[in-house]
């Protein structure tokens, strides 16, 4: 296991993963480490991803046919993989973006005002 | 087919330009390269680990996996042959002992009838009032063919015997005479020509004969030119119409030909129960609605005819439940459990055997797993190694299965099995075998995989096993141990208890002396006889014959030898409250020589005995045994009364009016059941026996005492049959011993069989403890050396390993003995005069059984006694 320096950040939820990986290419092709570095930024780096898991996630939504992938050249004329957000990756974003507004709202809720920030 | 979607090297260039992109990002943050490289590849983490999870994700990894797996796995058994040899043996013998009696079961029992819609046929029969079911008489048969709406076919069949002349020696043939319908009954047509058709029912049109391949190829040279042959059974020419299929139920069966099954005027009776028979229900019928039916009809001809049918039922069965009987059904499923047990306990001692061996690879797995491997990728290896030994082991164990079955086959009692049951080892038993390996495998190996998995590496690399085996795994080694002991135990009390009740059965008192006997059937067709004392004389002069013959001491006339069954016959004492003729009690009935009692050694007890001066015309007597005595005349003086009988008609399938036999003496039970006639050889029931001269029938026996080995003696007596006449078949020639020993054949190979098991299973369990003692032992001999070093006697210690040893012995003792009480119930009816809970058995096996694991722990625990304190704990 690869292990973690910044201890205060989040870990992400199992599942959630997926999510931000669809939600990045949203904006068009990327390749891996953009997509890390697009949620890292996005985050306001309170999430880190555990590149360990973000290529089996990459590889996963593969084969799912949410994204596919293809050799291309990067900003910095650099050989990098992209990926890109296909149609059914679309819909399933939409869906789980749904799905996670629901669950974060109703944890919300349980939670309680204010004390959400802990 | 899939491939792997991405080639690994495909998505080492992928991670390869993640972390070029990350070092020009860093770069462009200003660090240098060098130290952009090492943060980037630090941020990424372990490259090698997400190649893994790469790989990992990929769908055919399992397949590799296996296929490295196995190559492990071969390459481990290779390592250690001795480990390898002793499971492989260990699975063989319990495999193959389980195989072979699997072949049986599935043959008899789990396999269908080899015939078309095996379930649609069905046996029908006579249903007495007291429940029991009874042969069937001509014109209840006919009229419940002509009645029934529910069978579309209802076939008849008789047991007889004809003796076939015209070339070598006379011969007896057994063979059954069936209705035209028959083979249609069961589906079967025949291998050449063809079987009865429809017309061949009537007497007169009935001369033809259906041959089994069998006796087709060993007496008529297998002549494909043989249809239409004449061939003369009992005097007559009958016509040869057909051959059955090879290999068939019919080659097994009890018959060797099939005759037509004529009714001739005289066996138009409806007292004489002589048919079987067999249907096969209307497509949609169900077995409830021909049981309606049926009884309807019965209680219809009840009504009609209350002299012979009162009472009388019709019982509709499924075929299967003749075919197989119960108490074979019963030992068969105890034997396979028996088995069953004796693969568990070499489970247990394999899973023992791992688990030794899996405290002594506990580093190699602890290397592995600080290497990166999974725990579930290690169980699995080790699963596989467990596996691949329980298929090796499976396949021995069919190489071995095989050779038992045929030593079974070769043991087997004839008639024990029914025709129908084909036992080989067909695909079912090879599937049943290989699973059973696999899961053999899978179930030893699965405690110690994931014991010897346990997460906790540190400490195993640390300590480099030199301290005692974990508790979880000390735990499960005797827990196995104690389930060993347990299961031996339940073997060992159900094979003393078959032991117990065989010994008791085989020294039974039969009734009769049964040294130097010698016992011959006489079989002669009713044609050559058209009066009885024609008959009556002929056998007298046989009789006669042999008796002159020198060395023999005595011979006489019976229609049954000892122990091979006897003719039923409803009775009713004169001057008792009258009965309905279906409901009068039945005895045996036996027709014999006055000097029969004589020759076989039954004992007068009151009165006299049947005389040369009973013959036909004078007052009909008879000598009953005491069974009847007890059982009719209690508290009363038997001689004088009489008992009526309605008259056995010569030469007739029915019965005349009542003969009032007077009782003239009273002689000791002799066993009339055992080999033949349903009668178990451990019953007593009533018999009267009456003289042959007074009652003439066909198929009769003779007995011979002799005063040296009567089977030297057969030969000169067959000659001296052939100087009356030369035409008579001489068959079933048998000393009284071996027809005692054929009666008990059955138990005797159930009883042999369980007493191997539980022979394997004590060995193995010996074995097992064996291995765990010493395992144990050299594990602690740290321990012991200490306990030395601070004042222990060698004579403490072993008492230590002993006694601990022991104590779980007892407890397994104690559950075995639990599990037992329960479980030698079902034993019950296979014993004869045995309790299921006999005191004696189950102490002698616990005896027995403490004192083999006593041995099994003392050998291994004298180990400790040599303990040199210095040297072990010098390697400190």
């Amino acid at each position: 296991m690869p292990t973690r320096d910044e201890k205060d950040r989040i870990a992400l939820l199992q599942g959630t993963l997926d999510l931000l990986i669809l939600r990045t290419l949203l904006f068009g092709r990327q390749h891996g480490q953009g997509i890390a570095r697009a949620i890292q930024l996005l985050s306001g780096d309170e999430l880190l991803v555990d590149h360990g898991s973000l290529y089996p996630a990459l590889q996963r939504l593969e084969t799912r046919g949410w994204i596919r992938a293809e050799w291309g050249t990067s900003d910095t004329n650099r050989k990098a993989r992209f990926y890109i957000l296909t149609k059914t990756g679309r819909k399933q974003l939409v869906h789980e973006t749904g799905q996670w507004r629901r669950l974060a709202a109703a944890i919300g809720r349980v939670l309680g005002p204010g004390e959400a920030e802990g | 087919m899939f491939w792997r979607k991405r080639k690994q090297s495909d998505f080492s260039d992928e991670i390869q330009a993640h972390l070029a992109l990350e070092v020009a990002r860093l770069q462009g943050e200003g660090m240098t390269p060098t130290e952009a490289e090492a943060a980037a590849r630090r941020a990424f983490g372990n490259v090698a680990s997400a190649q893994e999870h790469f790989y990992e994700s990929s769908r055919w990894l399992w397949l590799e996996h296996i296929k490295r797996d196995l190559f492990y796995a071969v390459r481990v058994l290779l390592r250690s042959p001795g480990f390898t040899a002793i499971a492989i043996t260990t699975l063989a013998l319990g495999i193959g002992a389980t195989a072979a009696i699997f072949s049986f079961v599935n043959a008899v029992l789990l396999k269908p009838l080899p015939y078309p819609h095996p379930e649609q046929i069905v046996s029908v029969g006579e249903k007495r009032p007291d429940g029991f079911s009874n042969p069937i008489s001509t014109l209840n048969f006919l009229d419940w063919e002509r009645q029934n709406r529910c069978f579309e076919y209802l076939a008849a069949l008789a047991f007889d015997k004809v003796t076939l002349t015209g070339s070598d020696r006379p011969q007896e043939v057994k063979v059954h005479r069936v209705s035209a319908s028959y083979f249609k009954v069961l589906g079967a047509g025949a291998a050449l020509g063809r079987t009865f058709a429809a017309s061949e029912s009537e007497p007169g049109n009935d001369l033809e004969v259906v041959l089994s391949n069998r006796i087709w190829r060993s007496r008529f040279g297998g002549d494909s030119q043989i249809i239409g042959r004449k061939i003369i059974l009992d005097g007559k020419n009958y016509t040869i119409i057909g051959v059955l299929p090879a290999n068939s139920e019919f080659d097994r069966s009890w018959a060797a030909m099939w005759l037509p099954l004529s009714f001739a005027p005289v066996n138009m009776t409806r007292n004489f129960h002589w048919l079987y028979a067999i249907a096969r229900l209307k497509a949609g019928v169900t077995l409830k609605q021909a049981r309606d039916q049926m009884e309807t009809i019965g209680a219809g001809i009840a009504a009609q005819y209350p002299d012979s049918n009162k009472g009388i039922g019709v019982a509709v069965n499924p075929y299967i439940d003749q075919v197989v009987q119960p108490e074979l059904r019963r030992s068969l499923w105890v034997l396979l459990a028996a088995v069953g047990a004796v693969l568990l306990i070499g489970c247990a001692n394999l899973a023992n055997l791992t688990l030794a061996r899996g405290t002594d690879r506990e580093q190699e797995i602890a290397i592995r797993s600080a290497l990166g491997a999974r725990r579930l990728r290690l169980v699995r290896q080790l699963l596989t190694e467990s596996t691949l030994l329980g298929i090796l082991g499976a396949m021995a164990g069919l190489a071995l299965g095989n050779a038992f079955m045929h030593g079974i086959k070769l043991w087997l009692p004839p008639d024990m099995l029914p025709p129908q049951a084909n036992v080989g080892m067909d695909y079912g038993v090879l599937l049943f075998t290989m699973v059973i390996g696999i899961l053999t495998g899978i179930l030893s190996g699965l405690a110690p995989a994931l014991n010897g998995t346990r997460p906790d590496l540190a400490r195993s690399l640390k300590e480099s096993g030199r301290t005692s085996a974990g508790s979880t795994s000390h735990r499960m080694k005797t827990g196995l141990l104690v389930a060993e002991v347990a299961l031996s135990f339940v073997l060992l009390a159900g094979a003393g208890l078959l032991i117990r009740s065989f010994n008791r059965l085989a020294s039974l008192n039969t009734g009769v002396d049964t040294t130097n006997v010698l016992a011959l059937d006489l079989p002669m067709p009713l044609t050559e006889f058209t009066n009885s004392t024609a008959l009556t004389n002929y056998l007298k002069e046989v009789t006669e014959k042999v008796r002159s013959v020198p060395g023999v001491r005595e011979a006489a006339i019976t229609n049954k030898p000892p122990m091979e069954g006897v003719g039923g016959a409803p009775f009713q004492i004169e001057g008792r409250d009258n009965l309905p003729y279906p409901q009068r009690p039945l005895c045996g009935f036996k027709m014999v020589s006055p000097k029969y009692f004589d020759t076989v050694g039954m004992r007068l007890m009151k009165g006299r005995g049947l005389d040369e001066g009973d013959v036909a015309g004078t007052v009909p007597v008879t000598v009953i045994n005491e069974t009847m005595a007890k059982t009719y005349f209690k508290g009363e003086d038997p001689i004088g009364k009489r008992i009526l009988i309605r008259q056995l008609v010569f030469g007739k399938a029915g019965r005349g009016p009542d003969i009032a036999w007077q009782v003239v003496g009273v002689v000791n039970d002799e066993k009339v059941g055992g080999k033949g006639g349903g009668i178990g050889l451990d019953e007593d029931i009533p018999v009267v026996y009456v003289t042959f001269y007074q009652n003439p029938g066909i198929g009769n026996s003779l007995v011979v005492r002799s005063a040296v080995n009567p089977l030297v003696l057969s030969e000169a007596i067959e000659q001296a049959i052939w100087q009356v006449n030369n035409n008579q078949a001489v068959t079933n020639i048998e000393t009284l011993e071996e027809i005692k020993s054929e009666s008990i054949a059955p138990a005797r190979l159930r009883t042999a069989l369980l007493a191997i098991f539980a022979g394997i299973a004590l060995l193995l369990a010996a074995v097992g403890i064996y291995g765990v003692v010493s395992y144990s032992v050299a594990q602690r001999l740290r321990e012991m050396a200490i306990r030395v070093a601070v004042g222990a006697s060698p004579g403490d210690l072993l008492k230590l390993v002993i006694g601990r040893t022991m104590l779980l012995v007892l407890i397994g003792l104690a559950l075995g003995a639990g599990a037992a009480l329960a479980l030698t119930r079902v034993l019950a009816s296979l014993l004869y005069d045995t309790s299921p809970l006999d005191r004696v058995t189950w102490v002698v096996a616990g005896a027995l059984l403490a004192a083999v694991a006593l041995l099994a722990c003392y050998f291994p625990a004298r180990r400790v006694m040599k303990v040199d304190p210095l040297t072990i704990l010098r390697f400190e």
